[in-house]
């Protein structure tokens, strides 16, 4: 893995783990001695500010990082997919997004029960669910403050916009021809047309789950009427789902051996370290984004 | 990482600056984290520091005879219904074990720090200002899941699940009791306290020690218990 990325990615997880373990220590916390009336301290009432903070902290963190262009590196037979910026980006989402859901599922979701044998665990779960919720927005946020500074980074993820071809049919015929079902083939660009419907379906589920998670953090100091709350909750418990869906496409088809090279360069393994895959892979797999870059002259 | 870990070729694809825009975005967010922690401390600490309930049930255990008197009338005030399962003060009685210790009376503690309000994810059990800060639990905003039940350390736990309306419910010392027919609440009639009829169960506005259950279990006994020679065992 690229050194500072793995710094960074160490730091990350000692501050998540340390916030853990005072999450821990929290909800067994009983201010005045052991008794009746004595609460644990939950991070989502006495810290509710705390996620709207760190959705702002994500901005401003968009604010102070610089972005590498996608090019071709000749020399090293090389292409840079992932930037820095893209793998925290997206790691920073995606590992505490895995935390939530687990400890979201934990508390209970629907027709699953909660997994919780007391108020202690419970306590517990929940201050697991706000570390990673605050940790997830601030790298939710980070994408977005990201997609206000590089619009045209945005629109490589949408579908049928500037002339791209149609994704169904795309993703569907990338497959078949994977499979041996078909002869006839396609030629993506950065992102095949299935990686488009995936990215429109994730943000389908983490727009409403964000949205909704702010709301039930704000019922924690204000009022809002009871089917609105109502409403807010279920929101949230079927998105909760409808991710965990996603995901349970998302990660085998990121990791499936023909893709691997990206997924290694989204971890910072990929050839020659950080986000790069190798030229030859690319141009199998993404030919028309090869020939764009060649195009364009992103070529070092 | 800064540009300086950025080898020559990478530092040569950097997209450009777009200054405007990234000023936009750190004053943005710069003013949004400065609005959020000056609002944390302007907010109303309603649940940070919750109020303390200015009422509460204490029981002596001595005197009760398990009769389900003050369990049948909760349930019947709250609910127009005598189910001992609708009931919100729970009576546990083992046959197998001796005076005083054969009957448990599990009123709701009204605790100081409510676990129950804290773990209420939207804030339908909450104190109710208004009434004396009862910690209630509005039936409207209940979504029945349950995280009270769980939170309350006592066993049993003094908030119930409603199995008809399915939602949880819990004392609030007859504030909401439809069915009373007479004013209920702090300052009004608690249904269990009127019809007990060894009068073992009070209603005081001194908050019993919150470090110690038993507590809430005081001497209700007067002169005419010991004058009938009864235990004065406590």
């Amino acid at each position: 893995m690229h050194r500072q990325g793995l710094r960074i990615f160490l730091v990350l997880s000692g501050v998540f783990v340390a916030a853990i373990g005072v999450g821990y220590y929290a909800a067994r916390f009983q201010p005045t001695g052991r008794g009746v009336g004595q609460a644990p301290y939950l991070f989502f009432d006495h810290l509710p500010w705390m996620p709207f903070v760190a959705a702002f902290l994500g901005i401003i963190l968009s604010s102070m990082t610089r972005r590498v262009a996608c090019y071709i590196d000749r020399d090293g037979e090389r292409v840079l997919r992932f930037d820095f910026v893209a793998r925290l980006n997206h790691w920073l989402i995606a590992l505490p997004c895995i935390v939530v859901i687990f400890s979201g599922l934990a508390l209970g979701v629907f027709f699953i029960p909660r997994l919780t044998p007391d108020g202690q665990a419970t306590a517990f779960l929940f201050n697991i669910h706000f570390v990673a919720v605050v940790f997830m927005l601030v790298g939710f946020f980070y994408l977005l403050g990201n997609w206000v500074l590089s619009p045209r980074r945005l629109f490589a993820f949408i579908p049928f916009v500037g002339g791209k071809a149609n994704p169904i049919y795309e993703g569907l015929i990338f497959y078949l021809h994977r499979a041996g079902l078909t002869k006839r083939t396609v030629h993506p660009d950065k992102f095949e047309g299935s990686e488009q419907l995936a990215f429109l379906m994730a943000m389908a589920c983490l727009f409403p789950l964000v949205i909704s998670g702010f709301f039930k953090v704000a019922a924690r100091f204000y009022e809002f009427p009871a089917g609105l709350s109502h409403f807010m909750n279920l929101t949230h418990e079927f998105f909760t789902l409808a991710l965990v869906f996603y995901l349970i496409m998302h990660i085998p088809l990121t990791t499936a051996p023909w893709i691997f090279a990206g997924f290694k360069a989204m971890v910072g393994m990929g050839k020659g370290g950080g986000g790069y895959v190798p030229l030859d892979w690319a141009k199998e797999e993404n030919p028309d984004w090869i020939k764009h870059l060649e195009a364009e002259g992103k070529v070092k | 990482m800064s540009i300086d870990d950025l080898d020559e070729k990478e530092r040569a694809m950097l997209e450009p600056e777009n200054p405007g825009r990234r000023k936009f975005m750190l004053f943005t967010g710069m003013a949004g984290v400065a609005g959020f922690l000056a609002g944390s401390f302007l907010l109303p600490g309603k649940l940070e520091a919750m109020p303390d309930s200015k009422g509460f049930l204490v029981v002596d255990l001595n005197k009760c005879q398990g009769c389900g008197s003050c369990m049948m009338v909760c349930s019947l005030g709250h609910h127009g219904a005598a189910s001992q399962s609708l009931s919100r003060i729970q009576i546990q009685q083992d046959p197998f074990a001796n005076y005083p210790d054969d009957v448990f009376m599990a009123p709701c503690h009204q605790c100081e720090d409510a676990p129950c309000v804290q773990a209420c994810p939207v804030a339908a059990n909450r104190p109710a200002m208004e009434l004396g800060n009862v910690r209630m639990i509005d039936q409207e905003r209940c979504i029945g899941c349950e995280q009270c039940i769980n939170a309350c350390q006592f066993t049993p736990s003094r908030v119930q699940w409603d199995p008809k309306r399915h939602k949880a419910q819990k004392c609030d010392l007859c504030t909401d009791a439809l069915y009373l027919g007479e004013y209920g609440g702090i300052g009004g009639t608690q249904a269990c306290v009127k019809v007990c009829p060894v009068n073992a169960i009070s209603f005081t506005i001194e908050m019993p020690d919150q470090s110690r259950e038993d507590s809430y279990q005081v001497n209700l006994r007067g002169k005419g218990w010991y004058a009938r020679g009864f235990s004065d065992k406590d």
